[in-house]
């Protein structure tokens, strides 16, 4: 797996992870290690592009859910009170972490885990970045 | 020329002009390259060497594991004399040219005539062995030092690999203990409900798994003999994931004892498995409770890859799909529940992904496809030997590749009125377990 990774300067400045490879068993913790790099240096909003990656497997929820507790706050949108009832209602999406472009098999492994529930998924980069 | 040379030899410098012009028309002078061989250890010697330019090596067990060099003798120095004093004439050490080397030779018969002519040089010769002897024993002391540091160090280092056996070989035993513990956490015993049969196998891809499945009789006031038919799959594997598993095991019975609908069940056990969860770990679980009175079957799919709900009737499949997120990432978080009704003949497949995962030696994996290409090639078939055909299938299509994920399957299938005569049979502790 390789993680390219650049800035975008949207209405907020945007950290884009563009994946290459899957995230499985093998490479999870190198996706979790480079959103850490990437929060200590200030990020903290992360778009990842999942375009390039042919497959999901459960470790690689386990990043993406990782990665969503590093960058949560407890900003009044998303503290637990505010969580709860937007995962009751669904209504809750991370404002922090955004995928982009998932092909049809991986959004297929994120909806079945249920990361959908709480990560917003986006077909335009420009929106993508625009949606922060 | 040679008088010049061996008036400047330290050990003939005192000799009068006449005794070295005497040697000189005695000795002979000749050149060698490196790497020669002059005298070997042991053999019988004649012949007694000064260096008149370039090195030579004394060597002890030459050519073998002990070799050791002795010294370095250059120019004015001179070897070989011990064979001639020693009483058997034998060779004490191998002398070898390290440089390009000019020597001067000396028979025994000219050593002797020599001496008796000149006793001084005897006792010249007396002081260079005894500084000789002298540097030996420091340096036979040294090596002696150097071999016994050795030979501790090699002691500390057998030492340590021992604990570490010792070690593994106890890691090795809690594993063991621990894939027994584990597998005595799933079920002993196979529900025996007729007009219904279950099987499923159990195959973790090391020692310990982070799958499993569980039978859990309930008791509910519209159905006395109501079942849990539990498979989960958490998002790890080895000892972790096997822990993870144990505390999910029992916080799933725990809740669904006294909730009264599978969604309030697995609700419950979110919140608790949230409380328990570290380090991002999750688990995907499937829970149906079974009315068999009715064939319905109330199910709850966290985050689990979908049963296969397979219609007799029609010949159809169906997926059993989402009713809310994987456990342990949100304790907020309230799943919802569905209900399907099974016919006779109907049956459901729940799996962990490993299966479908498994991949062979081209890096190809099982995929859904051929798992639906084995079920629909029998679907008429019982329970276990649904089972069956399915982990032998996998088997069969990962040769020699070793099992990447743990591998959970389980069926329940509602019998059509000519399969209700069957025998129940006594699962095994674990791997595959059929009626």
């Amino acid at each position: 797996m390789n993680i390219a990774v650049s800035q975008q300067p949207g209405r907020v400045p945007v950290t884009v992870f563009r994946i290459t490879g899957e995230i499985n068993t093998n490479t999870y913790e190198q996706l979790q290690e480079q959103a850490r790099q990437a929060f200590a240096a200030g990020a903290r909003n992360l778009l990842l592009d999942l375009s390039e990656v042919p497959y999901v497997s459960s470790a690689g929820i386990r990043a993406l859910n990782n990665t969503f507790n590093l960058l949560r706050t407890d900003a009044p949108g998303e503290n637990a009170e505010a969580m709860s009832k937007g995962l009751r209602d669904g209504t809750f999406k991370s404002p922090h972490l955004k995928l982009l472009n998932p092909s049809s098999v991986v959004l297929k492994t994120l909806n079945m885990a249920g990361v959908d529930m709480f990560l917003e998924v986006h077909t335009d980069f420009d929106a993508a970045i625009a949606s922060f | 020329m040679n008088e010049r040379l061996i008036s400047q030899v330290p050990l003939f410098t005192t000799l009068p002009e006449n005794e070295i012009q005497r040697l000189a028309e005695m000795l002979r002078v000749f050149e060698t390259p490196p790497n020669i061989v002059l005298f070997r250890e042991g053999e019988q010697g004649d012949r007694f060497y000064i260096v008149l330019a370039g090195q030579i090596e004394i060597i002890k067990a030459m050519d073998t594991a002990d070799e050791r060099r002795l010294s370095l003798r250059g120019p004015g120095e001179y070897m070989g004399e011990m064979s001639l004093l020693n009483r058997d004439g034998l060779r004490t050490a191998s002398a070898r040219t390290y440089t390009a080397t000019r020597l001067l030779e000396m028979t025994r018969a000219d050593f002797d005539a020599l001496l008796s002519r000149q006793p001084a040089l005897a006792y010249e010769m007396v002081r260079v062995l005894s500084l000789r002897l002298s540097n030996a024993h420091n340096a036979s002391l040294q090596d002696l030092r150097e071999k016994n540091r050795q030979l501790t160090e090699a002691y500390e280092s057998l030492k340590a690999a021992q604990a570490q056996l010792v070690e593994k070989e106890k890691l090795e035993h809690e594993l063991r203990m621990a894939r027994e513990v584990q597998a005595s956490l799933l079920p002993r015993v196979i529900p025996s409900l007729p007009g219904w049969e279950f099987a499923a196998h159990w195959e973790p891809a090391r020692r310990v798994s982070g799958d499993f499945y569980d039978f859990i009789p309930l008791s509910r006031p519209e159905s006395s003999d109501a079942w849990g038919l539990v498979i989960a799959d958490v998002s790890d594997k080895g000892m972790p994931a096997a822990l993870f598993m144990a505390v999910t095991r029992s916080i799933v019975r725990a809740s669904t004892a006294g909730a009264s609908s599978p969604a309030e069940s697995i609700t419950q056990a979110n919140r608790l498995i949230c409380a328990d969860a570290a380090r991002g770990m999750f688990v995907t679980l499937f829970y149906a409770q079974l009315d068999p009175a009715a064939g319905d079957l109330t199910y709850v799919n966290a985050g689990h890859n979908p049963p296969w709900l397979y219609r007799a009737e029609a010949g159809e499949w169906e997926e059993l799909t989402r009713t809310g997120m994987v456990l342990g990432m949100f304790g907020a978080h309230t799943l919802t529940e569905r209900v399907v009704r099974l016919q006779p003949g109907d049956f459901v497949l729940m799996y962990t992904d490993g299966l479908t995962d498994a991949t062979n030696a081209q890096g190809e994996r099982f995929e859904i496809e051929r798992l639906r290409q084995v079920m629909d090639a029998r679907r008429g078939a019982s329970a276990s030997d649904l089972v069956t055909a399915l982990y032998e299938a996998v088997s069969r299509f990962r040769g020699d590749n070793a099992l990447f994920d743990d591998i959970t399957c389980l069926i329940v299938k509602r019998l059509a009125g000519r399969e209700f005569v069957h025998e129940q049979v006594p699962p095994r502790p674990s791997g595959s377990q059929r009626p």
